[in-house]
């Protein structure tokens, strides 16, 4: 009884459920590794310990009730999910005293099918990034080698998963931010259809991109999670009512069944030695088990990197219009003057990579350059749609890499930004036609860091890819646990 | 060189809550009461769109003859300022809920027609108060997500009277919609001017400045004369005008530049990502078409059918919740012509009086009729209403309680009518036999010693039937 943490979400709801231990004894077992494992990984910028217990406290009170699957199960959520009451910073300066008045759906969600949130976790300034490098308050660890990046930008998410403080957490992938982290870091992670989830309450990078997925370390514990959260929103016009399935009890598919698409363009990318022949042997093994592999292409995913870094830029510089120094949040000293004020405010509580992004947004939303870049974007977007919905014909899913590199030291990339952007090329294609896709783990490189997987579904057939990752995960190799933490 | 007008209008739709989110409409709240995570744009929170306003806007473009659009699009319009919550406005920029439309004015010689270019939705911002004694600015929330209309004009009008006359007209036309309450005080219904001058006959455009933010039909006119002027000296001078943003000052009735073109906005438009188009259908499109009350002029034409006089049927029509009331009236009290004298000679300089909305007059229009039944029965004179109006108005009490507990009721019964006539007739014998040879002038005297004992609250009729039967009366010897 002593190691709660190691359970997983399904296993923790199992042994609740049996009374083999209570919901307080298994938030402080999570709390307790949180405390342990901190120091070195750093995945939680605030831990909500007194809350957590209260509510655990409650859940155990209120005993079993069917309609709360998730009754006090211990999860972290990423920093951009409001939490009433609790500091919601996404990362930034700007929001460092911010404490929002109202909650998240998802998060609400979450809390009412019984959800006991035990930290928010660490990720890049408003989800802007690819290494957690770019939180203004923190580092955040990748707990296989502590030396390396988690990925990001919901780094925190993944590596609070894999360093056993959660069985589950909740992020954001706006353009990979919960397949990357989760592959780099060794777990699974659900990117749901644009508009499955709702975004109401999420800090918004690219609303036409953003969408909130879990992760986890067994596609069980993601179904559990997208059960309680999925579904429309009368606060988001952008949430879909297309009918829900049972996510939460999604059977292995047969794989003997199962065709999977490889596109051409992304696996011949320039691969890393040491993923490479991960990949390599993930493909024997899902042919050995009776997978049928066939290649399909993506011809205009070429400019996908181009299409998203100004489409999400776009949002993303009026998006973050609002933290002005005005209303909360940071504002500058000195000066009162109107346009200093907004200078000094958004300047020193905005971190240069966030800058970029608002320069390149607002640039290519400018009066002569509209047309050339955004209207332009805007169209090649729908091509690569058109592309992507080609290339499933014939197949059940599309498979590909996750990442062409292994989690990376830190700073490896600190004065070559575009090289990081490059490196979302795998990723990127879901957000941009607002598909859903898995990331799942595919063993380790000989130097001990995972490699991922990605499946890449239809609209709306998460319960497919739960059902694929569901029989997937029993072939592949298992990352294990991390290396000692504590 | 003539002048060549258009005009931007905004006009706040009449719904209970702001556009993209349920907080309410309300003007006079304290600062900051009226808002929520999303209209004061905190991080995460969405617009959701208010249909009612997608309705009203609909509405004013039937009746003013625009084509309903069934996709439209909102975009956001971005730029900085204090009272923008977002840093952006959401407004329609391609399509628009409405494209097209025009609305008639009467000029010299005949009918013009101004043409609608496109009438779209956007939300207001809020406002910000200049504390100058403190030297601080602060900002109020309440009006920001306000849903506006914005109605603009193609450069159709061509002096400062036929712009204050579309607008006028304009306005009558979008209060009697319900579209909007139109309170210019409160700036619901406020416009931007664009004016330009061009030789006579030339179809070339001149550089044009753009007045913004007037909120009175005064200032329209002042600022359009003052502007035509001012353009007018600079083409005689041969000095370019310049593209600029201007400000009207109604103090020295002149305009000002508030900026160049050089230092005007870039607003980046783009499509809004959180509201999906807006999609109203060919069905609903005609149900909106079949809430149409008609035109003014065809409700004009119908009061008047009524039996109202022109006067009359202007003030219903004129008076904001005026007609309103006086159909609730007249559905109680089914004589039209009374009713609306009621409430020409009493109700609405009543309400003027104590500055209320005629919606919010404490005398209901069941009140009024009620009122109309009385004098119609004969219970209760045109004197005494004239004496209780006040108290009535202010109350809101039953009429008929309030005349009879400050005893206006007027005496109707026979008996009591007949005994005062004998009483007169028997107190002046001299005047009785002048009727008797045939004097018959002299009978208003006798009414009038009637009504004055019974402190006039006999009914007139009554009381002459009761003196003719009195004085016909054989004589008694």
């Amino acid at each position: 009884m002593s190691e709660l943490f190691r359970l997983t979400l399904a296993e923790a709801a199992a042994g609740l459920a049996a009374k083999k231990f209570t919901s307080v004894e298994l938030t402080a077992s999570s709390l307790a590794r949180i405390k342990a494992t901190e120091p070195r990984v750093g995945a939680c910028l605030a831990v909500l310990e007194e809350r957590a217990m209260g509510e655990a406290a409650a859940a155990d009170k209120s005993g079993p009730d069917p309609a709360r699957p998730l009754r006090g199960l211990p999860v972290t959520v990423k920093d951009v999910f409001c939490l009433k009451g609790a500091p919601t910073t996404a990362g930034s300066r700007i929001l460092e005293n911010y404490r929002p008045v109202f909650e998240a759906t998802v998060v609400a969600r979450l809390r009412e099918a019984g959800a006991v949130v035990v930290a928010k976790t660490n990720c890049d300034e408003f989800a802007m990034g690819s290494s957690t490098e770019f939180s203004a308050f923190k580092t955040t660890r990748n707990p296989r080698d502590l030396s390396r990046v988690p990925g990001g930008s919901s780094g925190g998410a993944a590596a609070s998963v894999v360093s056993l403080q959660a069985a589950a957490a909740l992020g954001t992938d706006t353009g990979g931010s919960i397949r990357q982290p989760a592959a780099l870091c060794g777990c699974l992670g659900l990117k749901p259809t644009y508009g499955r989830v709702s975004r109401y309450g999420i800090v918004a990078y690219g609303s036409s991109f953003d969408q909130a997925g879990p992760l986890a370390r067994s596609s069980a514990d993601l179904g559990l999670i997208l059960s309680a959260v999925a579904g429309p929103d009368g606060l988001d016009s952008t949430a879909s009512d297309h009918p829900l399935d049972d996510y939460a009890n999604a059977v292995p598919a047969d794989l003997k069944k199962l065709t999977l698409g490889l596109p051409e363009e992304l696996w011949s990318a320039d691969f890393d030695g040491g993923v490479a022949r991960r990949l390599d042997e993930a493909r024997k093994l899902l042919t050995g088990a009776g997978v049928r592999l066939r290649p399909v292409s993506l011809p205009n995913l070429r400019f996908s990197v181009a299409v998203y870094y100004i489409l999400a830029a776009a949002e993303a510089s009026t998006n973050l219009a609002r933290y002005d120094g005005v209303r909360y949040g940071y504002r500058a000293g000195g000066d009162p003057e109107l346009l200093s004020l907004y200078r000094n405010s958004r300047t020193q509580a905005m971190g240069e990579e966030v800058r970029r992004r608002i320069m390149l947004g607002t640039f290519v939303l400018s009066s002569g350059y509209y047309d050339a870049y955004f209207r332009k974007a805007a169209q090649v977007r729908r091509l690569i749609a058109e592309d992507y919905r080609r290339a499933l014909e014939g197949c059940d899913f599309l498979l590909a890499p996750v990442s062409s590199i292994p989690a990376w030291p830190f700073g490896a990339f600190a004065a070559d930004p575009l090289t990081v952007y490059q490196l979302d090329m795998m990723t990127l294609p879901l957000n941009i036609v607002g598909a859903p896709g898995l990331a799942l783990p595919a063993g380790l490189t000989p130097g001990g860091l995972p490699v991922g997987l990605q499946l890449m579904g239809r609209h709306f057939d998460e319960l497919g890819l739960l059902s694929a990752a569901g029989a997937m995960e029993r072939v592949l190799p298992s990352p294990g646990d991390p290396p000692a933490l504590g | 060189m003539e002048p060549v007008i258009g005009l931007e209008i905004h006009a706040q739709l009449k719904t209970r809550t702001k556009l993209f989110c349920s907080c309410p409409t309300e003007p006079g709240a304290e600062p900051n009461t009226l808002i929520c995570e999303v209209c004061t744009g905190q991080p995460g929170a969405l617009p959701r769109m208010n249909g009612r306003a997608l309705e009203l806007a609909a509405k004013a473009g039937l009746a003013l003859g625009c084509r309903v659009n069934n996709r439209s699009l909102f975009s956001r319009k971005n730029y900085f300022y204090p009272d923008l919550p977002n840093g952006f406005q959401t407004s329609q920029l391609d399509p628009p809920i409405c494209s097209g439309g025009g609305l008639d004015i009467e000029v010299p010689g005949g009918v013009k027609t101004v043409r609608l270019n496109r009438i779209h939705l956007e939300d207001d911002a809020g406002k910000c108060v200049h504390d100058e004694r403190r030297g601080r600015t602060l900002v109020d929330l309440n009006r920001a997500g306000t849903p506006l209309v914005e109605i603009v004009t193609e450069p159709d009008l061509s002096s400062a009277g036929e712009a204050v006359d579309f607008l006028k007209k304009l306005h009558a036309l979008l209060v009697f919609l319900e579209v909007t309450e139109g309170r210019l005080e409160e700036g619901e219904f406020r416009c931007d001017v664009n004016v330009s001058l061009k030789p006579v006959g030339a179809r070339e455009l001149g550089v044009r400045g753009e007045i913004k933010n007037l909120n009175s039909f005064r200032h329209v006119g002042k600022a359009v004369e003052y502007e035509v002027m001012r353009q007018t000296a600079l083409y005689e001078k041969n000095e370019p005008v310049l593209q600029e943003t201007l400000h009207f000052d109604p103090v020295r009735l002149e305009t000002r530049t508030l900026r160049t073109k050089e230092e005007a906005h870039d607003y980046r438009y783009f499509p809004q990502p959180d509201l999906p188009p807006v999609w109203v259908g060919p069905e609903i499109v005609e149900a909106i078409r079949l809430t149409l009350p008609g035109t003014v002029e065809e409700t004009r034409d119908r009061l008047t059918g009524l039996g109202l006089r022109d006067e009359q049927a202007a003030l219903l029509l004129d008076r904001r919740g005026a007609l309103e009331y006086f159909e609730k009236t007249t559905a109680l009290f089914p004589d039209p012509g009374k009713a609306a004298s009621l409430m020409e000679e009493f109700l609405l300089p009543a309400c003027l009086k104590e500055d209320l909305a005629v919606a919010d007059s404490p005398l209901a229009p069941e009140g009024l009729a009620r009122l109309g039944e009385l004098l119609d029965k004969g219970v209760l004179g045109r004197r005494a209403v004239q004496e209780m109006f006040g108290e009535l108005f202010a109350s809101g009490r039953d009429p008929e309680e309030l005349a009879r507990e400050k005893n206006l009721l007027l005496v109707t019964d026979r008996g009591a009518l007949s005994a005062m006539a004998v009483e007169v007739v028997a107190a002046h014998p001299e005047e009785v036999a002048k009727y008797r040879s045939g004097q018959e002038k002299i009978m208003g005297f006798l009414v009038g010693q009637v009504m004055r004992k019974s402190r006039g609250a006999a009914d007139p009729k009554g009381v002459a039937r009761a003196l003719l039967e009195a004085v016909g009366r054989p004589e008694e010897n």
